[in-house]
């Protein structure tokens, strides 16, 4: 049986439409792959996960406009230039001139 | 995941240090000069916030300018509620006796006509205190009549170009962000 194939530009160009996309509208666009052959497939990419509720949803680096931040937010789902929830907090800790409260 | 689980969790592997500073947990940088330098600059702001406000280095008129288009910075702060001519009744006006008068100790809300809840109101910029004291409940009707009466009072006297007001508010309670009015 022929290994099935799949594209890492499907991925992309279903990304390039949508700005953003959940796992699953992922797996579809791609053809339906394993989990684990989808996370093989967005970590060739500069994927970006969503920095809280579990990572959600996903965009390319190169979609998103982050602010001065390292913050962008399309329809409500937010990402970061930094990665996930610990990181980003951790940098924009340390880039503060006056640290943050968490109120 | 919260943002305060997060920064927590963050403490807790000595990413962060955190630091007490004017009744709020202040997260700061891990690394010791920076986190001092943030301490150093939150403390200057802190006394200055006024001036921050206005842009500390506006010439008077400018800031009277900026105080003309926004600015009155208020501190709301709620304080205790407190039983009215109930039995401190009996002590009210002058009067002389031989003997001390006979009070109880604690004052009972079965036997007070009501209670006052005080509302005060602060400008920083005329050092001016505002109170007023309601006779029902602590409600955010309460606190939103409250500014309003100092507005019409003495507000729009002293800032007759306003174009808004900055309230600066502790949140919770009459002041709380869900109530909607």
């Amino acid at each position: 049986m022929r290994t099935p194939d799949y594209s890492l530009d499907r991925l992309r160009a279903y990304l390039h439409k949508h700005l953003i996309g959940t796992f699953d509208q992922l797996r579809r666009a791609v053809g339906a792959p394993e989990r684990a052959t989808l996370f093989r497939l967005l970590a060739k990419t500069d994927a970006l996960s969503r920095y809280s509720h579990r990572g959600g949803y996903y965009t390319l680096r190169s979609i998103a406009r982050f602010n001065a931040r390292g913050l962008w937010e399309y329809e409500q789902v937010r990402f970061s230039r930094f990665g996930i929830l610990l990181e980003t907090l951790r940098e924009l800790v340390e880039r503060s001139p006056r640290g943050y409260s968490a109120r | 995941m919260k943002t305060k689980h997060a920064l927590a969790e963050l403490v807790d592997r000595k990413l962060l240090t955190r630091q007490r500073h004017s009744a709020l947990y202040v997260y700061l940088s891990a690394q010791r000069t920076k986190a001092r330098e943030q301490q150093k600059q939150r403390r200057e702001q802190a006394l200055d916030l006024p001036s921050a406000l206005l842009g500390s280095k506006c010439p008077p008129a400018v800031q009277e300018a900026k105080a003309a288009l926004l600015l009155f910075w208020a501190t709301l702060d709620e304080k205790q509620r407190r039983l009215y001519a109930g039995l401190d009744r009996r002590r009210s006006g002058q009067r002389w006796s031989r003997e001390p008068i006979q009070v109880f100790d604690h004052d009972f809300p079965s036997a007070a006509q009501g209670v006052g809840v005080p509302y005060g109101i602060y400008d920083p910029l005329l050092n001016q205190g505002f109170i007023s004291v309601g006779t029902s409940k602590d409600t955010s009707a309460f606190a939103v009549d409250t500014i309003r009466w100092w507005w019409v009072q003495f507000g729009r006297q002293a800032y007759p170009h306003a174009e808004g007001i900055l309230i600066v508010a502790d949140g919770g309670g009459r002041n709380g962000y869900r109530t909607r009015l």
